[in-house]
């Protein structure tokens, strides 16, 4: 017969404080890495519209009472333009439990993250293509073909650029919750304990991309001769987290041994996140030296508001001392 | 060679007195480890100094408390970050010093309140020094320490409403030079951030008070940083007018909208608190506490955006786009006050 689980985390509680109880608290540090591919699915595909077009918005505007409309993508000829599937997560983490025999009910919390860093990288080459009705672009046509027609592509209609992408990510999380923990043996000399936990994770975090695409109107590459054969692509995103928080669910093994203070650990852990996410950016067409077009990220397909669940997983090495 | 001197050289040495220190704590210990080869010790718990020995006789320490708070910040008005909202406006979206699209004519008030109220968290562990190993036992104080964390809700802090006229030395028709619209500026603001702080407490009580239900008189500082992410977004939103004007008759507008972020600013930040904590029942405790936390740093904003004139269906004519860097000097007290449960451990 199932016991119902008030019963249980009443046996739990009471295994607890029946035995003789004391009480520690311990801080630790950890590091660690977490598995972000389904929060990159959003963050990956934004990156891409950015800088590939791959929604495929026009790009529309007027220029001397004309109207001109421009379809161009791109695509990366040396791997894909993505971010990183795992990032970093150093840790400080305080724990305060009751232990009874084998057993020991507490509390935690943890910041993790803080530090910068880079969660997506390209270098390489990205070939610009705009077509019209009549595909490829090619002569000077400014109403359909307003790019070949700046020179940002050569007659085929199509350029090879020089690119540099990157984005940096900026994210601190706290999260905090209850934890229960049995020692399951002895092993070299020491304590060998399980831990559980449940809680509340709260995030924050931006990711700003940067790129840049090269070439000169004469096929060489940057930097040009002359300036007026300088053609750029380059744009910015920044993604912000509005609000991302979610439970979070973790597994510990400990090792500690008798007498001693420290103690070692691994942590296994899932947040499934809830988060709105918030992007502002632009990508830029610059001739020259002077900035003939320019797409919003909005224009460029890109939701100024996108709401985002997603399970990360995470594991982390921990060293701590009992206070 | 006597060692006398050496250690005299050391001791006026800024090492020295480190090694000093060092000596200090370690020769106790060592003398400790030797007496207990010589006499048969009882059994400690472990985590604790000396809590209870082996015939269960318990050392009469405080406990240890872990607290979560809920609350309210009290943010006062932000005059610098006000100013600087207006002269980010000024030059980005009615462009008062440009040539072409040059704005005049809207009057921008400060829509700052005196204050703003911030939900705020706290979750803390409070250890009194006579049970942390490397503290003195001093039997009143103890180590805090605190993760803060509060969030702004959005906030207005500039805001225009009426005529707005963008003159263009450089306008491609001459219709387009010197055109007035309506319409509304607004710049909003909001902020969040997380503090990791530690700090000592003061516990005052007597047998009178504990009578009151284990009442006691919490005098607490605290020290840390803030981990702060923030942004302003300023929003130009005019009605289009009709322009007839040969090839150029259209719907025209000027729109803008910018985005000022930063993401997790260092700001250093300190804390007083003062409050009471009283007993519900068993373990669990009460604290009511007054406390005003001081912010100090730079405020790192990217800027992000664009100024725009668009014809018919958001057909570029002009676009600029506003990027860059700004950093703020951010400057703040928040008086808070807080309602929290407070489990002795």
């Amino acid at each position: 017969m199932a016991i119902p689980r008030v019963k249980l985390l009443a046996l739990l509680v009471c295994s607890v404080a029946s035995a003789g109880l004391s009480a520690r608290t311990g801080i630790s540090l950890g590091y660690g890495m977490q598995l972000n591919s389904m929060l990159n699915s959003a963050l990956k595909t934004n990156l891409q519209k950015l800088v590939l077009n791959q929604a495929v918005q026009p790009l529309v505007g007027q220029s001397v009472g004309t109207d001109y409309s421009s379809n161009w993508t791109a695509s990366a000829s040396d791997g894909e333009i993505a971010p990183y599937a795992l990032v970093n997560l150093p840790e400080v983490r305080v724990t305060s439990s009751w232990v009874a025999g084998n057993n020991s009910l507490g509390f935690f919390t943890a910041l993790t993250g803080i530090v910068p860093q880079t969660s997506a990288y390209y270098l390489g080459g990205t070939q610009l293509k705009e077509t019209s009705v009549a595909s490829p672009c090619s002569g000077v046509n400014y109403a359909n073909c307003p790019l070949a027609a700046m020179g940002f592509v050569g007659s085929s209609g199509t350029a090879i650029y020089d690119t540099e992408v990157r984005t940096n990510l900026r994210s601190f999380n706290i999260s905090g919750g209850f934890t229960f923990a049995r020692k399951l043996g002895t092993i070299w000399s020491g304590d060998f304990i399980l831990q559980a936990e449940m809680g509340l994770s709260i995030q924050q975090f931006s990711a700003t991309t940067q790129f840049a695409a090269t070439r000169c109107t004469t096929g060489a590459s940057a930097p040009c001769s002359q300036s007026s054969q300088s053609r750029v692509v380059q744009g910015e995103l920044k993604t912000q987290s509005h609000y991302a928080f979610g439970p979070q669910f973790g597994l510990n093994a400990r090792y500690e041994r008798p007498q001693s203070a420290w103690f070692l650990e691994i942590g296994l852990s899932a947040v499934v996140l809830f988060s709105r996410l918030e992007n502002v950016g632009y990508t830029n067409f610059v001739a020259a030296g002077t900035v003939a077009f320019t797409q919003t990220a909005a224009t460029l397909g890109i939701d100024a508001v996108q709401n985002n669940i997603a399970v990360l997983p995470a594991v982390v090495l921990r060293a701590g001392y009992y206070l | 060679m006597s060692l006398s001197p050496l250690i005299g050289r050391l001791i006026h040495s800024a090492g020295g007195v480190l090694l000093t220190m060092l000596l200090c704590f370690v020769l106790p210990v060592s003398a400790a480890k030797k007496d207990e080869t010589m006499v048969s010790q009882p059994v400690v718990m472990q985590g604790e100094k000396s809590a209870v020995d082996e015939k269960g006789t318990k050392a009469n320490l405080r406990p240890s408390y872990f607290n979560v708070y809920l609350g309210s910040q009290m943010l006062l008005a932000d005059a610098t970050g006000a100013a600087a909202a207006r002269s980010f406006t000024n030059a980005h979206m009615l462009r008062s010093d440009e040539v072409i699209y040059k704005g005049s004519g809207a009057t921008i008030s400060d829509a700052t309140g005196q204050f703003t109220f911030a939900p705020a968290i706290r979750l803390e562990w409070e250890l009194p020094f006579e049970r942390v190993r490397i503290l003195p036992s001093w039997r009143i104080f103890s180590l805090l320490m605190s993760f803060d964390g509060a969030y702004s809700p959005e906030k207005s802090v500039l805001s225009s409403s009426g005529n707005f006229r963008y003159q263009n030395a450089q306008a491609q028709h001459v219709a387009l030079t010197d055109l007035t619209y309506t319409g509304t500026l607004t710049a909003t603001e909001r902020h969040y951030g997380l503090s990791p702080m530690l700090g000592v407490q003061i516990e005052l009580t007597n047998a009178t008070m504990q009578g009151w239900r284990g009442f006691s008189i919490l005098m607490r500082v605290a020290g840390g940083v803030t981990l702060q992410t923030g942004q302003r977004s300023f929003e130009l939103a005019l009605n289009p007018q009709y322009v007839s004007a040969g090839s150029y008759s259209d719907n025209y507008v000027i729109k803008s909208s910018v985005t000022q972020a930063y993401s997790m600013a260092f700001l250093a930040v300190g804390r007083a608190d003062l409050g009471v904590r009283f007993k519900l029942s068993g373990s669990l405790h009460m604290i009511i506490l007054g406390s005003a936390t001081f912010s100090y740093g730079i405020l790192p904003y990217d800027n992000y955006g664009i100024f725009q004139e668009q014809a018919g269906q958001n057909k570029n004519i002009y676009q600029k786009v506003v990027s860059g860097t700004a950093d703020q000097e951010y400057m703040g007290i928040a008086p808070a006050f807080f309602l929290a449960l407070s489990t002795a451990i």
